[in-house]
């Protein structure tokens, strides 16, 4: 059972299809035109965009009250998109400008986790008591540094003092990574990840009882989670396929999840 | 295909597309061959593959308990169903071979009069093929995992050698000693390759999580060690920079030289650029990988979107170099796969594993499928002509103008 691309495709014979944009842009009239088109084609937004906007829609907020805004996991895009490697660029570009911000939660591997700016400073407006510190955090410290973690160094050269950095560390918004560095976070964070973790063994242990360890996805879907897993069977199905903990096969009645072994 | 080969001729498409289509193709299409197979007369467990680079026509194996067989691939039969068979092999039980396992083998880069193999026995041996007795043996201090020696060194004959001591150590096949020790992994190294575009430049990996880029000339240090997060994503107490995040198992240079793949237990493959030792952050996905020793996997040659075959367990996977997608899995191996190599002649893939398997992966079907509907005519047309041909065959046999009252 492989897939092997057509054979035509490798003497150049298959005609690709060409976009109206890329004929739109090799005509090269005027310079206002020129903005114009590019204005036109930014807001259409790319693979990577529009998946975490079908998986932000997937998150329940409803079920948190508000409490957390949609969290979402970089491995969950890898479900709906192919190609691993554009997804990371486009989610770079998109951390670089701002877009979206990255946490690294959890111990375990690299369970890195997607925010969107606006929503995270409407979060941490909500949730954090009103200090100045926490507006200078927000004011100062998100548009400068786009990286996961932090230095004290570079904290104290940003005029943070050891009084200020405690609070921010009691307001949820920095985790102790080791004695000069600090995580990123964001209020409630640990709740997520309670639920997460609860929601993933879940249904991992719901497909292991399974005959084969393996069920049809339509199947899984109509099952019910229990309580405790709040985020709901389509966003852990989503990250689970991501993470290559089970492997999707096509077959006649479906997709097919099966348990990869370990 | 025919519309491509008539515009080479009419030279609107310059001749190395052709090569270049034609090797896409087939190394996208590989799957384990039907009508070709290699002789099994493995004992144990194959560890490590090589095909001479001058004609492409041995195969040399090593094994796990030490004994080394060489192959003749090309078929002069006339027959598609061919079955590679052993020309020579080195049996365990001679005094002169290898007393453990043999963990790496090469072919001498320039010709076929002689191969190196190293194993488990903390030794070196530079064996004769026309004698098949080891015109050399160097003794080390610990176990030896991988040696390589560069196809493209004409100024120097140094054999890098990958073992349990932390440092790499560098045998010169001239003077018959180990001239330089490498001395920057702080654990034992597993792997080395010599870089096909630069005939002094090493790459090396450990189990120290490092991969070291050496320049042999140099007297200090080694070039660099890759960084998998590019310099950034670290806190300053981490001061070391590693290459992955569990030991570097396998490496390989694409043949231009210009990209370096590195395999590591962190169930990762990963991008470098040579030039820069940049991470290229191509995202490979997890392929499991628990063996702690060398994995040998290859990259194909002159194809367009470059694949590389990875082993892992007993699955062989294809991904392509610059995107990272998957494109297939070769299933055959009942057990761990411990090598593949690529033939650039052919186009063809040998893998071998722990189930004493050397397997052979190619992409000519049709032909296959051609010498299956001969198969079949033929049983059809057997039968008539069966009792002629038999009886033909015994009238000229016969003897009819000796007679035996003479002498």
């Amino acid at each position: 059972m492989s897939k092997r691309p057509s054979n035509s495709n490798f003497y150049g014979q298959s005609k690709k299809f060409r976009s109206s944009a890329s004929s739109a842009s090799s005509v090269q009239v005027t310079a206002n035109e020129r903005k114009v088109d590019d204005s036109y084609f930014s807001n259409t937004p790319s693979d990577t965009e529009a998946a975490l906007l079908y998986l932000k829609s997937k998150f329940p907020i409803e079920k948190f009250e508000g409490r957390l805004p949609p969290v979402l996991l970089v491995h969950q895009i890898y479900s709906v998109i192919k190609c691993k490697t554009l997804v990371d660029r486009d989610v770079n570009s998109l951390q670089a400008k701002g877009v979206v911000r990255l946490f690294k939660l959890g111990g375990e591997e690299t369970a890195l986790v997607v925010v969107y700016s606006d929503e995270l400073v409407n979060h941490i407006i909500q949730h954090c008591p009103t200090k100045p510190v926490i507006n200078r955090f927000l004011k100062e410290l998100i548009p400068k540094v786009q990286d996961v973690s932090i230095d004290k160094t570079l904290l104290q050269e940003l005029g943070f003092t050891q009084q200020e950095m405690s609070d921010l560390v009691r307001a949820g918004l920095l985790t102790l990574r080791s004695t000069a560095s600090f995580w990123f976070s964001f209020p409630n964070a640990g709740e997520f990840m309670r639920t997460y973790l609860k929601g993933r063994k879940s249904v991992l242990r719901t497909i292991r009882k399974c005959k084969f360890s393996e069920i049809l996805q339509f199947e899984l879907e109509q099952r019910k989670l229990e309580k405790s897993a709040k985020l709901g069977m389509l966003y852990h199905i989503h990250d689970m396929i991501g993470a290559e903990l089970v492997k999707c096969i096509e077959t006649t009645s479906g997709t097919l999840l099966r348990l990869t072994k370990k | 295909m025919i519309q491509f080969l008539e515009n080479v001729r009419a030279g609107i498409v310059e001749p190395h597309a052709l090569i270049r289509a034609e090797s896409t193709k087939r190394s996208y299409n590989l799957q384990l061959c039907k009508h070709r197979d290699i002789e099994s007369v493995h004992t144990a467990g194959v560890n490590a593959l090589d095909v001479d680079t001058m004609e492409g026509k041995y195969l040399l194996s090593g094994s796990a308990d030490g004994s080394l067989h060489i192959h003749d691939l090309q078929n002069f039969t006339g027959s598609p169903h061919f079955t590679s068979k052993l020309i020579c092999k080195v049996d365990r039980n001679l005094r002169t071979a290898h007393r453990y396992s043999v963990e790496c083998v090469q072919w001498y880069p320039f010709d076929s009069g002689l191969f190196i193999t190293s194993g488990m026995d903390k030794q070196l041996k530079i064996w004769d093929t026309n004698c098949m007795k080891p015109a050399d043996t160097f003794s080390f201090e610990g176990r030896v995992f991988q040696h390589h020696m560069s196809r493209i060194a004409t100024r120097n004959c140094l054999v890098a050698v990958a073992s349990s001591v932390n440092h790499i150590l560098l045998v010169d096949l001239k003077s018959g000693s180990c001239t330089h020790e490498l001395r920057g992994h702080s654990s034992s190294t597993l792997t080395c390759r010599w870089s096909p575009r630069e005939e002094y430049l090493l790459a090396t990996g450990s189990c120290d999580n490092k991969v070291l880029l050496w320049d042999v000339r140099a007297a200090k240090c080694c070039l660099k060690s890759l960084d998998q997060h590019n310099g950034k994503g670290r806190s300053v107490s981490e001061a070391t920079n590693t290459a992955h995040d569990g030991y570097v198992n396998g490496l390989c240079f694409t043949h231009d030289g210009l990209f370096l793949l590195s395999y590591g237990t962190d169930h990762r493959l990963r991008l470098w650029s040579t030039y820069s030792g940049h991470n290229e952050m191509v995202n490979y996905g997890k392929i499991p990988n628990d063996t702690k020793k060398c994995m040998q996997f290859d990259i194909t040659v002159s194809s367009d979107p470059k694949l590389v075959y990875v082993p892992s367990e007993g699955n062989i996977f294809m991904y392509e170099i610059q995107s990272g997608v998957k494109v297939n899995t070769l299933l055959g191996h009942y057990n761990c796969v411990n090598s593949c190599i690529y033939h650039p002649f052919y186009h063809e893939l040998y893998s071998a594993g722990n189930d004493r398997n050397v397997l052979i992966w190619t992409a000519d079907h049709c032909q296959g499928a051609v010498y299956e509907e001969h198969l079949k005519s033929q049983n059809q047309k057997k039968e008539p002509f069966e009792r002629r041909t038999l009886l033909v065959r015994r009238n000229v046999m016969a003897d009819t103008w000796s007679s035996d009252e003479e002498g």
